[in-house]
């Protein structure tokens, strides 16, 4: 019983919060679009505040007290220490409960769990992101952390698709993001004619630039049919399986790879995502119903 | 009589009276003694206090959808394969409060997670050995501890018995967990007609059997339950050829049986429940109607459960064909991937208790047939 | 509306163009025009014939449809060398469906659909290579339509659920 015998030598035993989530205080709320808003926390424990660290792309479970834990992304700058944000979109009992906190209110949090965006790996890359609906906050990290380091990347292009202009989320930020040299392009799935911008669907953004399938990678989130479809254009353009990235999404409710909810496969998507390289999910990705 | 010296690995005798003062010297030592009694017309795991409470005389019967105790017509403790429980429930409850908490300017814990008593688990089978090995390999990981199922492992006390009777829905020996003992037992019994052989495998093992009145076996009785241990191999009712796995399902997952089998599995989650290796769990809040008090209770959930894979945006598995497959292709494929070793340890329980009499050991060769790959 | 004529080293600068031959880039030249546009002005509408096939130069069309009760909804934009009005050379699209306008100022080429089909139905090898790019340009409008049609960034909860 080897696991055993390590496990009861071993001092410290990661539970990670199953019987203690940490509490955190809504500080701000910013509504970002109909049904989407972003929670702004901070942990009660200061010590927890100071020595609390994520990676862009990973999450946290948000616990709401006779309701349950979803998973959400964290979706502020990974250098900014003392707040976390997490971007939510409405839908279900979880999220519904956090649309009525106030500030000051209390939510338990677990995490950081998960893979990230394997950014420290793709410095001197051109990086296409394509993402979409909700997809965009787990991304968001990223991005901070590419314009702090700008000058080692290259190319960054961001797809940027929604369902209609007022559901596109941190519109106020993509000017900023632009003059650090982002090439942004945005599209809706439809609009009145008081929109300026695209219309059409993320993927069929491919077509309007050139990549140079050598030198870039793709990361991309989003509903799995977008990533699909992302993924279809990326290949058809010859980048490699392993430099596209994918955020997957499945009911979970441990976050470490113990509930079994969240398998793909040989994968839990909470532990071993839920950042994959493309490569990685491929044999899964287009069995229906997996 | 000096004592007979005893150490971990030897085999002694322990006269078939004498159960009941094995069980006193466990329950002394502060164990809360679990073990097979006879209810609900099947073999469960209970407190006992004595092997009065044991279901001795009886064997079982089992056939795909089928278990039935009847009389062994002998006095063995042993002779049945054991029903639906599995040792899972004490590690792994079906339900547990994870915690208790009271508003009050902010969420307070009320409480914390209460000591487990320590367990002596009695008559474990080899294959039940094996099953647990496989659930420490899922809670006990060097990146995550289950605090729950840790706290009530830790100081567990296995007092495990060789099959000597396998089922008909048995196929250990094609998995090779059973059915004989191997290792993860503090002491481990050999059932004769007088005696018990017990080999002692651990210290705490060997502490129990100080001041037992035990005595060094003699050459004929090892050599009968050598020969009735080695019997026990060719009586298992299934076999399944592992060979290919898990290949055969994982290079399969379109493959038309599939769909066959989701026209008469009902999904109703039984093999899970009754699976000794099964580990998915659900979590559930429950407030007091002020909302001022919540409970977060863990609960055992299914991959067979339309709950289990709902997202926003729908079920990831929305039909009995993807959530059988889900099933199937976990417990003997991708679990080997994840954890080193197969989910499925032989017991045969998903065999005898699934209502439709869904057979794994037959779906394994069906999904052979045909194989594209 | 002011119809420029088109050089033939126009049409030999526009990528879609390359792999046709000289010959017929001087054809393709010869029967078209450049149709400048301005922001919010309508450069076909739902119901016209459709004597037109375009080419964006430069600028941003996009095509609506009038919904009753609803006003008018953009539905696709047309970006630079993006082919426009493909309905024009088919026959079972005789009339427009959508209406284009434009979102900024711009500039159209705009190939004389008549002409084209007579081209292309006299020199089968020009036929093959307009039909062609046609074909690329329909497959890849409709399968973005599909998804489209899908609706993947509605909201979950509201809608219909399976299992
Ligand atoms: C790694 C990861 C990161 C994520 N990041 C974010 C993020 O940054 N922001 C964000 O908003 N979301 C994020 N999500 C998604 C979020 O975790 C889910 O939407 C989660 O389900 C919300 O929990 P809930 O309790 O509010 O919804 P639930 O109550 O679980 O409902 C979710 C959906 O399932 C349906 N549903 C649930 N149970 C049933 C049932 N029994 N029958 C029928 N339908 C049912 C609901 O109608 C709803 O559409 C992330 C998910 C993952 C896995
Ligand atoms: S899959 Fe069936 S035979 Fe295998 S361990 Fe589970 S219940 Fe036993
Ligand atoms: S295989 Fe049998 S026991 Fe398992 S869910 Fe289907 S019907 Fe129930």
């Amino acid at each position: 019983m080897t696991a055993l015998a390590a496990v009861r030598t071993s001092a410290a035993v990661n539970d990670g919060g199953l019987l203690k989530p940490s509490w955190a205080e809504v500080v701000k709320i910013q509504p970002e679009a109909e049904g989407i808003a972003t929670y702004w926390l901070r942990f009660q424990d200061s010590n927890l505040s100071k020595a609390y660290r994520f990676l862009p792309g990973q999450f946290n479970m948000l616990y709401m007290p006779g309701y349950g834990e979803a998973a959400i992304s964290i979706s502020s700058d990974p250098e900014q220490r003392d707040v976390i944000g997490h971007t939510v979109r409405f839908v279900g009992n979880v999220t519904r409960a956090i649309n009525r906190l106030k500030i000051g209110d209390v939510v338990g949090i677990r995490g950081p769990f998960g893979t990230h965006w394997p950014v420290e790996n793709l410095e001197g890359k051109d990086l296409i992101i394509a993402v979409g609906g909700i997809g965009i906050p787990p991304l968001r990290p990223a991005i901070y952390h590419i314009l702090r380091n700008r000058a080692k990347f290259g190319k960054i292009t961001l797809l940027y698709g929604a369902r209609t202009p007022s559901d596109l989320l941190f519109s106020s930020e993509l000017d900023e993001w632009r003059k650090s040299d982002i090439d942004i392009q945005i599209t809706v799935d439809r609009a009145d004619s008081n929109w300026q911008g695209q219309v059409g669907v993320v993927p069929t953004l491919f077509y309007k630039f050139r990549l140079d399938p050598t030198r870039t990678a793709v990361l991309t989130c989003g509903p799995e049919i977008m990533i699909r479809f992302v993924v279809f254009e990326a290949l058809a353009r010859r980048v490699p399986t392993n430099q596209i990235y994918v955020s997957m999404e499945r009911n979970m409710k441990c976050g470490q790879g113990s509930c079994g909810h969240c398998q793909i496969g040989p994968y839990f998507v909470c532990k071993d995502g839920p950042v994959f390289p493309f490569s990685a999910v491929e044999p899964y990705f287009n069995v229906e119903d997996f | 009589m000096a004592e007979l010296p005893i150490n971990v690995g030897s085999v002694v005798a322990l006269p078939k009276p004498r159960l009941d003062d094995l069980l006193a010297k466990l329950r002394e030592k502060g164990y809360q003694t679990i073990g097979p009694r006879v209810g609900d017309g099947t073999v469960q795991y209970q407190p006992i206090r004595g092997a009065s409470e044991m279901p001795q005389g009886y064997t079982s019967e089992e056939e795909a959808g089928k278990y039935r105790l009847v009389s062994s017509g002998n006095s063995r403790y042993f002779d049945y394969t054991p029903g639906a429980q599995s040792w899972k429930q004490i590690f792994f409850p079906p339900r547990i409060t994870l915690f208790d908490l009271c508003k009050n300017g902010g969420w307070k814990p009320v409480g914390s997670l209460e000591p487990s008593p320590r367990y002596a688990l009695v008559g474990v089978r080899p294959c039940e050995i094996a099953a647990i090995k496989i659930q420490d390999l899922a809670f006990l990981r060097t990146d995550f501890v289950d605090p729950v199922y840790q706290e009530r492992r830790k100081n567990a006390f296995i007092l495990a018995v060789n099959c000597l009777r396998p089922g008909g829905t048995c196929f250990c020996a094609s998995m090779g967990t059973g059915p004989q003992l191997s290792s993860g037992y503090d002491l481990g019994l050999t059932e004769m007609d007088d005696v018990f052989l017990v080999d002692v495998g651990s210290a705490a093992g060997k502490d129990i059997l100080s001041g037992l009145p035990v005595a060094k076996p003699d050459a004929a009785i090892m050599g009968k339950a050598k020969q009735a241990v080695d019997a026990a191999k060719t009586k298992m009712g299934r076999q399944l050829d592992i060979s290919d796995l898990p290949d055969v399902l994982l290079k399969n997952l379109d493959h038309p049986e599939w769909e066959a089998i989701s026209k008469r599995c009902m999904s109703c989650a039984s093999c899970t429940l009754v699976c000794p290796t099964c580990f998915c769990w659900d979590t559930q809040d429950h407030s007091s109607l002020n909302g001022t008090e919540t409970e977060r209770e863990r609960v055992w959930d299914s991959c067979f459960n339309p709950g289990y894979s709902y997202q926003a945006g729908g079920n990831t598995r929305p039909n009995v064909r993807s959530r059988y497959r889900q099933w199937l292709t976990h417990k003997l494929g991708s679990w080997k991937q994840q954890y080193g070793v197969l989910g499925c340890v032989g017991c045969g329980r998903c065999i005898t208790w699934c209502p439709v009499k869904i057979d794994i050991t037959e779906e394994i060769p069906a999904l052979r047939k045909e194989t594209r790959s | 509306m002011d119809f420029q004529p088109v050089s033939f080293e126009l049409i030999r600068s526009i990528p879609l163009f390359a792999d046709l031959s000289i010959q017929h880039q001087k054809v393709i030249a010869e029967m078209s025009s450049i149709r400048p546009f301005q922001e919010n002005e309508e450069i076909f509408h739902e119901g016209d014939t459709s004597d037109c096939l375009y080419l964006m130069l430069d600028g941003r069309v996009a095509l609506e449809i009038h919904i009753p009760n609803r006003g008018r909804s953009r539905i696709l934009t047309v970006e630079p060398q993006e082919m426009l009005g493909w309905s024009g050379i088919t026959d079972v699209v005789p009339r427009r469906t959508l209406t284009a306008r434009g979102v900024c100022d711009g500039r159209l080429l705009c190939i004389d659909a008549p002409k084209l089909i007579k081209a292309c139905e006299q020199d089968h090898d020009l036929g093959f290579v307009v039909m062609h790019h046609v074909a690329n340009v329909i497959a890849g409008r409709l399968m973005a339509t599909r998804m489209q049609l899908l609706d993947m960034f509605s909201d979950p909860s509201s809608e219909a659920r399976h299992g």
